[in-house]
């Protein structure tokens, strides 16, 4: 997701980013470091070129610069697409973790999976976060896992 | 600005960065990288705070034509962000030594254990 621009909002002592779609996220100074505060204000905040505008650099009045990353906008906003990208990460660390303890062959899951080779290496690849959920929890349970959904509230943001 | 306690590679094994060395003083990155490139036991006492400071505050670190920047979440695993030429090369988990977004070659993985090495990420 690239940031479009950062908009420094001193009375609500936030950053205000806003994205290649025009969403605005919040931000506020007390999730910067270094932290801005009202004798160190913050003198420019603008998307990084360097980094892909995927995220921000701001400089301080006192010349003290930080970074951002729009995953930590969007882990802060908490955004539902981020989110379930992250589950879905998180579950792949998971089956490839009970691969290598239950000793059974790539090959022999692919089939008790029902599935080719290769779809299972994409399964497995955790940079692919395209695969759906279902077919990871599906592999769960081939490599005999009980996957449990637990839907809470969540906290509110600090 | 607080003060850290940090080994350098330039010169001294241990050095503290103390507040009159702090980013006020020090702006630019184009400093940093001057230093770095001068033979260890050449740089002066401010010289070594402002490489300490610079590597342990400035989030973005460069090394090796990449530009390294790190972050630790609430939820997801700590990791850090490749870029080179203003693109993203690898997102890398460095909980569960992985990538989470890109393919990183074993020279970037090499740099990320080093960076690790020396408690920059």
């Amino acid at each position: 997701m690239k940031i479009r621009r950062v908009i420094v909002n001193q009375r609500k002592a936030q950053l205000e980013v806003v994205v290649a779609n025009g969403t605005v996220f919040p931000l506020p100074f007390s999730q910067l470091s270094p932290r801005p505060t009202s004798g160190d204000r913050v003198r420019e905040a603008y998307p990084d070129k360097e980094l892909a505008k995927e995220a921000f650099t701001y400089v301080l009045e006192s010349g003290a610069e930080g970074s951002v990353h729009i995953d930590v906008v969007l882990e802060y906003n908490q955004d539902p697409h981020a989110m379930s990208e992250l589950l879905l990460y998180q579950l792949t660390v998971q089956a490839r973790n009970r691969i290598e303890q239950s000793g059974l062959s790539r090959r022999e899951i692919a089939r008790r999976l029902g599935t080719s080779l290769p779809q299972l290496y994409r399964l497995l690849d955790s940079a692919n976060s395209t695969k759906s959920l279902n077919q990871m929890i599906s592999l769960l349970h081939v490599l005999g896992c009980e996957v449990s959904v637990v839907v809470k509230r969540r906290k509110a943001a600090a | 600005m607080q003060a850290c306690l940090a080994t350098h590679a330039v010169c001294r094994p241990q050095l503290v960065v103390f507040a009159c060395c702090g980013p006020a003083a020090f702006q630019t990155s184009d400093r940093c990288r001057r230093l770095r490139s001068e033979p260890p036991g050449s740089c002066s006492r401010e010289d070594c705070c402002f490489l300490l400071w610079y590597h342990y505050c400035v989030p973005k670190i460069r090394r090796g034509g990449f530009v390294f920047l790190a972050w630790t979440g609430d939820h997801s695993p700590r990791h850090v962000h490749v870029y080179r030429d203003g693109h993203l090369v690898v997102k890398w988990d460095l909980d569960n030594w992985l990538p989470m977004k890109g393919k990183a070659s074993t020279r970037i993985v090499r740099l990320i254990k080093q960076l690790q090495e020396e408690g920059a990420l």
